[in-house]
């Protein structure tokens, strides 16, 4: 293996390999940074281009696109408090406060090397352990998914903010609206009023609405007031902060290296629960939310991990790990390669050029990441005033790329006033992405479930890894009313 | 000085540039009409998303047909909608033949259901049939179905079996209920969200059997993971010669799935002329031929005529079948 890895670096010593790493990278990082264009689309765009390439490069492009654009998502999330992906909504979380106390170049720091460390420690994960752990994709049938999507959901309680009543009206607001659509089980249609609306809610427009212009309108308002930053430092995160937030860089990639190999569980749902995850490790939950680093860390490497962890069932079984990993499979097809069990047999120098290409593409994320922060450190220097139109204008034309209709734009303008109104009212926006993101998953997984088992529900009590997720859910559940009553009963602490 | 001249330069550069363009624009796109089809690239509109079979199929088609044609076919990625999205795209434009779009089965079967408010297959002409491949129903190889017949016998006595497939009113739902119904055994049908979940729940072992298509389960069955146990064309299929098709078992089902192009209706005699003949004459290029061996594709012509015929019929019996197995 060693060899062949070694064998691996060979051909990325050409031209062409070391072009199309850097290439990919650049426009990763770019799709990352605009708010509404996804990884996913973004490689779906690029797609089309690699039809001219040799099968390396094409795929050393899209990969190094894919993981540039996981840590591009966070850019916009702590310089502007609009996830770039989706997975970067935790992000915004720590990141954004960190700005707003003048320290954005550490919050976008901490994401960097989060990201970088995730990258390189998850593919020598993918290198060692992707054939033994590709049987673990496979253990996930409908149960699991319902039992894995309750979990998800309890992250609420690290995103629900003051309010629990407000958190869960949140969520239960997104699972609503997330039932709109051709229903996948029965082939009934639910809401549909207009032809855009067939396959549902797209997720891309309403994380536009509600965090991108909900946040333009709350910046209009302010405008008569002096609402420049007024102090940007420049400055990293030192040596200990970096230090600090290992353990939380550990656990975000090991997170999100197990979500990114079940396949469909996708990456938003990873660094929520990194998210959520830290926060109950830490040992001081409460400042989670005002600002510190850890918060930033987690989530960043847990949905940089993904990208390695949805490659073990692409190359090993030929299932996707991911949407955009799907969109992968297609790279793979136009180059006239099936990804699965044969590809490791009769590829094998195209396999550990991909790994030695990721590993490279992770260096050249984080050159590019670390000239990066101080670039942006200086955007926020500029005027809210002249910001946020371009951040308007940016935004839309993204959301338009994405779907190629007028549609969705006015669905993000509707969602952008309601962002508006629920900031108005204190109501967190972050569980109705959450709910909006586990929901399809939750509902047809449930529904399969009790196909399976005709009707009986006794199909989640039987099969441990349900077992267990459903009993973690359970716990989590537990101890954040556990911990909320001891909250009660101790001395009241000042906000 | 020196700069001053230099800028005059660039205006009258640009000048010249602009009135090129306005040349362009006013003085020949009147006269397009009457220069030889075709004068401007031509949109190939695709309703699945990049890297799809169809998609493939049509950039294969594309690139292949850069020598026999002046403009380039692009394709563009219209998604959504069940297809809607494209249908409005395409009817949305003139029926002149620079946007024509990829059709296939599932597209027009599409119109059986809540598509049918906005479009009918009247709209549409069909220029050229490409591909055609047939449905298969396949098991774990550790299975023990070795026959569809021991498959349908277990299933009679042990009621109900399990079959996963596509969407819920798919044709291969409809495949999966044909053949249950035919067969008399009772069945529960698992609706997954595309092909690689349910390869992920078959050799997962969350379901004992699935319908599929070859092109999905290929390197599966080449690898020894998985067994085909009938496909449901007219014939056996190259690769798998020992599956024998539903026909041969007894069973009066014959459902394939096609991938070709369409227009909205409407196209001049010589537009339709010379697109089909350059994506015919695109079919017999090597590139395209290489690409059919790498997938396991086999590529059909088939002309307007008759490829309207079997849209059309492949159309009514489709909507003969959900009408039989789903209404009820």
């Amino acid at each position: 293996m060693v060899e062949h890895l070694i064998g691996g670096f060979v051909p990325l010593m050409q031209w062409n390999s070391i072009l199309a790493i850097v290439g990919g990278s650049v426009v990763g990082y770019l799709v990352g940074a605009l708010p509404g264009l996804s990884a996913t689309m973004g490689i779906a765009l690029c797609l089309p281009f690699t039809f001219y390439l040799t099968p390396l490069p094409s795929l050393l492009f899209l990969t190094s696109l894919y993981g540039a654009a996981e840590y591009g998502g966070s850019i916009t999330a702590v310089t502007l408090n609009i996830p770039g992906e989706t997975a970067a909504t935790p992000t915004t979380f720590d990141g954004y406060p960190l700005t707003q106390q003048g320290f954005p170049a550490k919050a976008l720091g901490m994401s960097i090397v989060a990201s970088f460390y995730a990258g390189i420690v998850s593919t020598i994960a993918l290198i060692l352990t992707a054939v033994p752990l590709a049987g673990m994709a496979l253990s996930f049938g409908p149960p699991e998914y319902f039992a894995l999507g309750l979990f998800g959901l309890t992250a609420v309680a690290a995103l629900a903010g003051k309010s629990w009543v407000k958190g869960a009206i949140g969520v239960l607001f997104g699972l609503l609206i997330n039932t709109i659509g051709i229903d996948d089980i029965s082939g009934t249609s639910r809401y549909i009023f207009v032809n855009a609306l067939y396959e549902g809610l797209p997720l891309v427009p309403i994380l536009i609405g509600l965090f991108a212009i909900s946040e333009v309108l709350m910046t209009m308002e302010a405008l008569t007031q002096n609402v420049a930053f007024n102090r940007i430092s420049g400055s990293l995160p030192t040596l200990k902060e970096y230090l600090r937030c290992h353990r939380a860089m550990v656990r975000g990639t090991l997170i999100g290296y197990l979500v990114g190999i079940i396949p469909g569980a996708g990456k938003a749902v990873a660094s929520f629960i990194a998210y959520n995850e830290e926060k109950r490790a830490s040992r001081h939950p409460e400042l989670f939310g005002t600002g510190i680093l850890e918060g930033v860390a987690a989530p960043e490497a847990a949905n940089n991990s993904v990208v390695s962890g949805a490659l073990v069932p692409l190359l090993t079984l030929g299932i996707p790990g991911s949407a955009a990993a799907a969109v992968l499979i297609g790279a793979f097809t136009i180059q006239g390669l099936q990804p699965g069990p044969l590809l490791f047999v009769k590829q094998p120098e195209l396999v550990y050029g991909l790994f030695a290409g990721l590993l490279a593409g992770n260096v050249v994320m984080l050159a590019m990441g670390l000239m990066g922060t101080q670039l942006w450190a200086m955007v926020l220097r500029v005027p809210k005033s002249i910001l946020t139109p371009i951040v308007l204008a940016v935004t839309l034309f993204a959301c338009y790329a994405e779907s190629n209709s007028l549609f969705s734009l006015w669905l993000a303008l509707g969602f952008g006033i309601l962002g508006y109104v629920m900031r108005k009212f204190g109501f967190p926006i972050a569980p109705v992405v959450l709910a909006m993101v586990l929901g399809k998953m939750i509902e047809t997984s449930f529904r399969k479930s009790l196909i399976l088992s005709d009707g009986s529900a006794m199909i989640f009590l039987e099969r441990p890894v349900t077992i267990i997720l459903l009993a973690v859910a359970l716990l989590s559940i537990a101890f954040q009313v556990y911990r909320s009553r001891k909250k009660r009963t101790g001395p009241t602490r000042v906000v | 000085m020196k700069s001053r001249k230099n800028r005059g330069k660039i205006v009258l550069t640009a000048l010249a540039v602009i009135a090129l363009a306005a040349g362009y624009s006013f003085g020949v796109t009147p006269a397009e009409a009457a220069d030889k089809f075709p004068a401007k690239p031509v949109t190939i509109l695709n309703s699945s998303p990049a890297g799809s079979p169809a998609d493939v199929m049509a950039r294969q088609i594309a690139q292949n047909a850069k020598k026999h044609l002046s403009q380039p076919m692009v394709v563009v990625n219209k998604t959504g909608g069940s297809g809607g999205v494209m249908f409005a795209s395409l009817m949305a434009d003139p029926a002149d033949g620079y946007t024509i779009s990829t059709i296939t089965s599932a597209l027009i079967t599409g119109l059986h259901g809540d598509l049918k408010k906005d479009f009918s297959i009247d709209q549409f002409e069909f220029l050229v049939h490409v591909q055609k491949e047939p449905f298969c129903i396949v098991v774990r190889s550790d299975s023990p179905f070795k026959t569809l017949n021991e498959l349908i016998d277990h299933a009679k006595k042990n009621p109900r079996i399990k079959m996963g497939g596509q969407a819920t009113y798919s044709a291969l739902h409809l495949l999966a209920l044909a053949v249950a119904e035919e067969s008399g055994m009772p069945m529960s049908y698992v609706p997954y969200g595309g092909g690689s979940e349910i390869i992920t729940n078959l050799l997962g072992g969350h379901i004992p059997v699935t319908v599929s298509s070859p092109t999905t389960m290929n390197q599966y069955v080449a690898s020894g993971k998985v067994r085909a146990l009938v496909v449901s064309g007219e014939k056996r299929l190259p690769q798998w010669k020992d599956v024998p098709t539903l026909k041969e078992l007894g069973y009066n089902i014959v459902i394939t799935q096609y991938r070709g192009f369409g227009a909205k209706k409407g196209l001049p005699a010589d537009v339709r002329a010379t697109l089909v003949e350059a994506i015919r004459k695109a079919m017999e290029e090597p590139g395209f031929k290489d690409y059919l061996a790498k997938n396991s594709q086999f590529a059909e012509f088939m002309g307007p005529a008759e490829f309207t015929a079997a849209v059309r019929a492949d159309y009514e019996y489709m909507g003969k079948l959900l009408q039989k197995v789903v209404k009820k």
